[in-house]
This record gives structure tokens, C-alpha cells and sequence, in this order.
């Protein structure tokens, strides 16, 4: 009886010392990747020279980029949705000849160096392209202005608009269609009563994170529209040209976006009850 | 049995009515026939039936939810002939083809497929096409209808199985459909609510007087509910029936294993002989067969041709058969009079199954036969394993199947 109660107890303390072992290194591989991530946060609050936040924020080049920036995220987003949304639904939906090709070529911009990718967009689209050429002529520029600015956020983000609206139509059950076919309603009508609704969720998250993505945009959109100056190149141009605690300021935006962004994501969450977006 | 293809193509199947399909009128007949090549699977479905309530039956994986389908627009054939009354909603020979949207049918897919993002009474809302008021009338008629009252504003994740699929149905129903197609409607209920829900649906059926066609796997289910059976399996259909017919008649061994006529032996015509008490109308042909050197008597069915000396196979019908404890009969004797056999036995083995028993027996020339006894019976002719039992079986027991190893012509 002694023996048998002593060998539980060996048996028992035996995975209970693994465990520990177990939970010690997740706790420190996690929290080593957390302070490198967090730290750099932290810091930029103690360096930063508050007295000069103010007037570097309020700098009028500084609100110009700002406004820039926001203006043609929001207008390529608006765009990556009104064309990626039914290509999503496309590619989930239907089976065509080289649609796996397909499939894997939206993933493509994700890949590219985003320089690669302005450089690219310039060939096309810049004074010489075969495109941008004959615009130019016409005196449509669309190298350095506000479209070539959100042609550049476009090709990098769209896959997130894509790719987040194809896997929130493919997780929709097809006989939920069928049904609303069987019920009368047209293709127009069963996309914006069934399928657009409970793909809402995906479709959402994959709109904020493209905005994002635009948002922050740095490397195609300086290739592609030096002019005018994004929140982005207005920082880097900052940084090159005054120094590093002159530019500080300016990632105090980015920081407040960030987390506004955030923050929002949250709240449509719990509104969207619960379902995970991100 | 394993049919070839070749068996296959050599069965014939019968309208339920005898006249040619072409001369029939349209008016009350379902009238189907679709093909579609698909990988590994031919679907080759062709039926008639009359308007009511009809039921797919076969196992998983048979064609019968992809025949409800091809109906419903939503799976389309490569070849099909699809009449419903007078409408023609696929004819491939004259490029016709009536989209889902306009066949006006009430499809209540397995697992319901309800709106998850609407509430109850957004989904049953969702197929009316009406004014607002005319509408909402219609929602509260069905709402009361189908018992669904006081649910109005849930969704459908906050209701039970059985609420789901009333709330399906008046879905369905909402759109004033011409038929109505439930693929597999109760399987996913637990057995109490899945009972209550099939006398509902039949008490539906014969309340709103609307066609239903309803997939299932359940042997119980089918006998249950169907007016007629479409029996089928392998993308084909082998049997076209009452209930009654396919239960009792099944064609083959096939059909008769998918509907629990497990009892299937090989035999020899040995005897014909006409039975007739002087009018036409009686005359029957009584075969005489031998099996494994038992004797036992069978009608033929008119439409067999049959000749002595001919093999073919026999189902049994168990139910018809009886076991006596004592053993007062000869071996393999023959009562001609009742044109009943008896033959003796030993149980061995028994299975209780509910109120019944089934008792195993074996026979003289070692074929077995499960017979099912009522408890109370079993009890009380103190039967158990090892019992030496007399087991009646009068003519109506067995049952000559069409297209046995396929030497019989089928008219």
C-alpha cells in the first residue's frame, strides 16, 4: 500500500518538474521577444524633447504630409475594396483556368521589395512608361502627385484586401447561396444579402490592415511620388536632412494612428461578437 | 450482391402506372431524368412519380442528395429531362433550363443552412417578395404555424436542433413554393424530437397539401412517411414504389437489404402449378422451390416469367415466419393445403431488440433464418439458445426477387 502510494507520488511529481521546465522557457523565450519589441517604445518617451514636440508637430509641412497621407490611404483603400472585394469572391468562388496561379500571384507585392515594386510602377506608369507616357502627354502626371502616391499604396496592399476577403467568402457555407437561389433571389441579391454580410468581419479586417499598410507605405511611394511629401518621406526627408531628435516628434502620429487603429479593431470586435478579425 | 454493369442495364423500371410515360398526362407527375458524369460517380437517375410525398431512399453516398439538387437548379446535369406538371425546368435536348430562382421551390438543405447573420423571423421574411404588411402577416402565420412563436428576434445559433429546422421549413415555406425538397431533414435530431418531428412534417404535408421530396437513409423514416420510394444506390435508381411494394416486394437482393430483408437464399423452380378457384382473376402460379434440400412454396409475381428447373433467388420475408417450441412435423413436410412448409431448427442465437426478439435459427440443411418474435411470445414458449424449434413458413413469406444472378426475364 506504502509502496503503491510512494510510486503515484514519484509518478505524479515527475511530469509536474517537466512542466515547470516547460512553462520557464516559453515565459523566457516570450518576454525576450517582447522587450526587444517593447523597449524600443518605451525609450523613444524618455528621449524624446518634449519642448520641441509642439511646434514640430504643428509644422505646417509636417500637417501637409500628415493630410497627404491619410487622404490617399483612405482613397486606395476605398479602391483596393471596390475591386479586391470581387476578386476575393471570385477566387473563392469560382474555378477558372489559372486560378491557382492566380492565387499565388496576389501574394506577389507582399513579397517584392517595396522599392522593387515602385520601380516596377514607374516603368509602367512614370513620364516614359507605356502608360504614363501618353497621360503625361495628355498632361495627366502620374508620377509625383497624389495618384501616383495611392497607385503606389495600392500595389502594396491590396493582397491584404484579397486575400482577407477570399478566405471570409470560402468560409461561407455555399448551400447558405443555394438556399437564397432556391428562395428567389438573384446573384446581385444573394452577394449583398448573404454572402457581403457574412463576410463582413473578414472583409473589415482586411480593409484596416490595408489601410495600415498604406498608411505606412515608404518604399514604392518615394520611388513612384517623391511629391508631395507622405507622413513617411516627410519623416525620412526630416531625418536625413535635420537629424534624429528634430524627427522624433513626427513618430508621435504614427504612434497615435497606431493605436487609435488598435484600439478600433478592439471595440468592432466585442461589437462583432467576439469573432477574431486579425 | 454485386451487381456488373451489364445487370444493371438489363433492369427495366416501371412507371407506376403501366401506360407509357408519353401518354400520361403531366398534370400530377414528377417526371425525371438526369445524368451527369462526375469523377469515379455516374449519376443516372430516372423516375415518375405522382405528387405527394416522395422519398430518396439509399445509403450515404447513393446520388441522393445530388438528385435533390439537380431539381432544385442547383446541380446541373449534363443530360436531363425534368418535367414538373406541365412545366419544363431542364430539357438539355432543347436547351432549356429554368434557374434556381424560378422553379419556385422550397429547398431545406441537411443541417438547414439558416442565415447565421438573420434572425428568425429576417430568415423566414427572407423569400417573400411582398409589401411590408403583407409580409409581416405572412411571417406571423407561419411563426404560429410551425410553432415557432416567442422566437421571433433569436438567431439561429441560440435555437435547438428541432427549432432550426421548423424555422427552415417556414423559411421554405414562406415563398409559396409548388414543391418542397428536405435532404436528409431529421438527421441531425436526437431520436425523440426526430419522432415528433415526423408526424409533424406529415401532418404538414397533408395540412398546406404541398409535394414533398425528402432524402433519407432511414429504412423507418421511408416507410413512415413516403407515399412513394425511389430506392437508390450507386447514382441509379432500383426501385420505384409504394412503401409498402418496396418493403414487401423489393426487386432485388439489393433493394432487399436496404430494407432489412436480410434473409436471401438461392434456389431451384422445381414445380409450377396454376392455382385458380374457376375465376381468371384468381389464377395464380404457385412455384414450388428448393433450397439447400428444403422445400418451400412462393406466389410468382404475374409479371415473372418463370420455367422449371430455373435458379433464382428468394427473399424472406421474417416477419410472416412463425416458430413453435414443439416439433410435431416431419421434416421438410409440406402442408399443401395452407401451402405452408415447416421445418425444424435449433436457435442459435438471439438478439433482443426492443419489444421483440430476434431468434436465429438454423435449419436442417444448415441455412440460417433471424426471425423476430415478440418478447412476451419468446417468453412464453421458453425459447433460448439451443431451442429446437419448428419454423412455419407459409407461401406469403417468400418472396421471388426479378433478377437473380441475372437468368430472369423481367416482362
Amino acid at each position: 500500500m506504502q509502496q503503491a502510494a510512494s510510486t503515484n507520488e514519484r509518478t505524479a511529481s515527475r511530469p509536474r518538474q517537466r512542466r515547470a521546465g516547460w512553462g520557464i522557457a516559453l515565459w523566457f523565450l516570450g518576454i525576450c521577444l517582447l522587450v526587444y519589441l517593447i523597449g524600443p517604445l518605451v525609450y523613444f518617451f524618455f528621449v524624446l524633447q518634449w519642448p520641441i514636440v509642439p511646434a514640430a508637430l504643428s509644422d505646417p509641412e509636417a500637417l501637409q504630409a500628415l493630410s497627404t497621407s491619410l487622404i490617399s490611404a483612405t482613397a486606395a483603400t476605398i479602391l483596393m475594396g471596390l475591386f479586391g472585394i470581387p476578386l476575393g469572391y471570385l477566387l473563392a468562388r469560382y474555378s477558372f483556368p489559372g486560378r491557382n496561379l492566380l492565387n499565388i500571384a496576389i501574394y506577389l507585392p507582399l513579397v517584392f521589395p517595396p522599392v522593387v515594386s515602385g520601380i516596377l510602377l514607374l516603368v509602367l506608369y512614370g513620364p516614359y512608361g507605356l502608360i504614363g507616357g501618353p497621360l503625361t502627354a495628355a498632361g495627366l502626371e502620374v508620377d509625383d502627385t497624389t495618384v501616383g502616391i495611392i497607385l503606389a499604396q495600392i500595389f502594396v496592399a491590396a493582397p491584404f484586401v484579397i486575400v482577407s476577403a477570399r478566405s471570409a467568402f470560402e468560409a461561407i457555407d455555399p448551400k447558405l447561396e443555394q438556399v437564397a437561389a432556391t428562395l428567389g433571389k438573384g446573384r446581385w441579391s444573394l452577394f449583398w444579402h448573404v454572402s457581403l454580410p457574412l463576410a463582413r468581419g473578414g472583409i473589415i479586417s482586411g480593409l484596416i490592415l490595408a489601410w495600415m499598410r498604406a498608411l505606412g507605405e515608404f518604399g514604392a511611394t518615394v520611388v513612384m511620388a517623391y511629391h508631395p511629401y507622405t507622413l513617411p518621406v516627410y519623416t525620412y526627408v526630416q531625418l536625413t536632412g535635420i537629424g534624429v531628435p528634430q524627427t522624433l516628434p513626427l513618430a508621435l502620429y504614427a504612434l497615435v494612428i497606431s493605436a487609435s487603429v488598435i484600439g478600433l479593431i478592439f471595440i468592432l470586435q466585442r461589437a462583432g461578437g467576439g469573432r477574431a478579425w486579425l | 450482391m454485386v451487381m456488373t454493369p451489364r445487370q444493371r442495364a438489363d433492369i427495366k423500371l416501371q412507371p407506376i402506372d403501366d401506360t407509357p410515360l408519353a401518354e400520361q398526362s403531366h398534370a400530377e407527375m414528377f417526371s425525371v431524368a438526369v445524368r451527369r458524369q462526375l469523377p469515379g460517380f455516374l449519376l443516372d437517375i430516372a423516375f415518375a412519380v405522382h405528387l405527394g410525398l416522395t422519398v430518396f431512399f439509399g445509403p450515404s453516398g447513393a446520388g441522393k442528395s445530388l438528385t435533390l439538387q439537380t431539381l432544385a437548379g442547383l446541380f446541373p446535369a449534363d443530360q436531363a429531362l425534368i418535367r414538373f406538371g406541365e412545366q419544363v425546368w431542364h430539357d438539355s435536348a432543347k436547351r432549356i433550363f429554368v434557374p434556381a430562382q424560378q422553379r419556385r421551390i422550397g429547398y431545406v438543405p441537411q443541417n438547414y443552412a439558416l442565415f447565421p447573420h438573420l434572425t428568425v423571423e429576417q430568415n423566414i421574411a427572407f423569400g417573400i417578395t411582398a409589401s411590408r404588411i403583407e409580409k409581416r402577416r405572412r411571417v406571423a402565420e407561419l411563426l404560429s404555424l410551425m410553432q415557432l412563436s416567442g422566437l421571433e428576434r433569436q438567431h439561429p445559433a441560440q435555437l435547438s436542433g428541432g427549432q432550426q429546422q421548423r424555422v427552415a421549413l417556414a423559411r421554405a415555406l414562406a415563398a409559396q413554393p409548388q414543391v418542397l425538397l428536405l435532404d436528409e431533414p431529421f438527421s441531425s435530431l436526437d431520436a425523440p424530437v426526430r419522432e415528433a418531428l415526423r408526424d409533424e412534417l406529415r401532418a404538414l404535408q397533408q395540412q398546406v397539401g404541398i409535394p414533398m421530396i425528402m432524402v433519407t437513409h432511414d429504412a423507418q423514416e421511408a416507410s413512415a412517411l413516403a407515399d412513394t420510394m425511389v430506392v437508390i444506390n450507386a447514382g441509379r435508381v432500383l426501385q420505384i414504389g409504394s412503401q409498402e411494394a418496396v418493403f414487401r416486394s423489393p426487386r432485388t437482393s439489393a433493394v432487399a437489404h436496404m430494407v432489412g430483408m436480410h434473409t436471401c437464399w438461392q434456389g431451384i423452380v422445381t414445380t409450377l402449378h396454376q392455382q385458380s378457384d374457376g375465376t381468371p382473376a384468381s389464377q395464380q402460379m404457385i412455384a414450388i422451390i428448393e433450397v439447400a434440400g428444403l422445400q418451400v412454396y412462393a406466389h410468382v409475381p404475374r409479371h415473372l416469367n418463370m420455367t422449371q428447373g430455373q435458379d433464382i433467388e428468394i427473399g424472406i420475408r421474417t416477419d410472416e415466419v412463425r416458430l413453435y417450441a414443439d416439433s410435431p412435423l416431419d421434416n421438410g413436410t409440406l402442408r399443401s393445403r395452407h401451402m405452408s412448409v415447416a421445418m425444424s431448427g435449433v436457435i442459435v442465437r438471439e438478439q433482443p431488440q426492443g419489444i421483440i426478439y430476434l431468434a436465429t435459427v438454423r435449419l436442417a440443411g444448415g441455412l440460417l433464418i433471424s426471425v423476430p418474435v415478440m418478447r412476451r411470445e419468446y417468453r412464453e414458449q421458453a425459447f433460448a439458445v439451443g431451442s429446437q424449434v419448428t419454423v412455419e413458413m407459409p407461401s406469403d413469406a417468400v418472396h421471388i426477387f426479378e433478377s437473380p444472378a441475372g437468368s430472369l426475364a423481367v416482362e
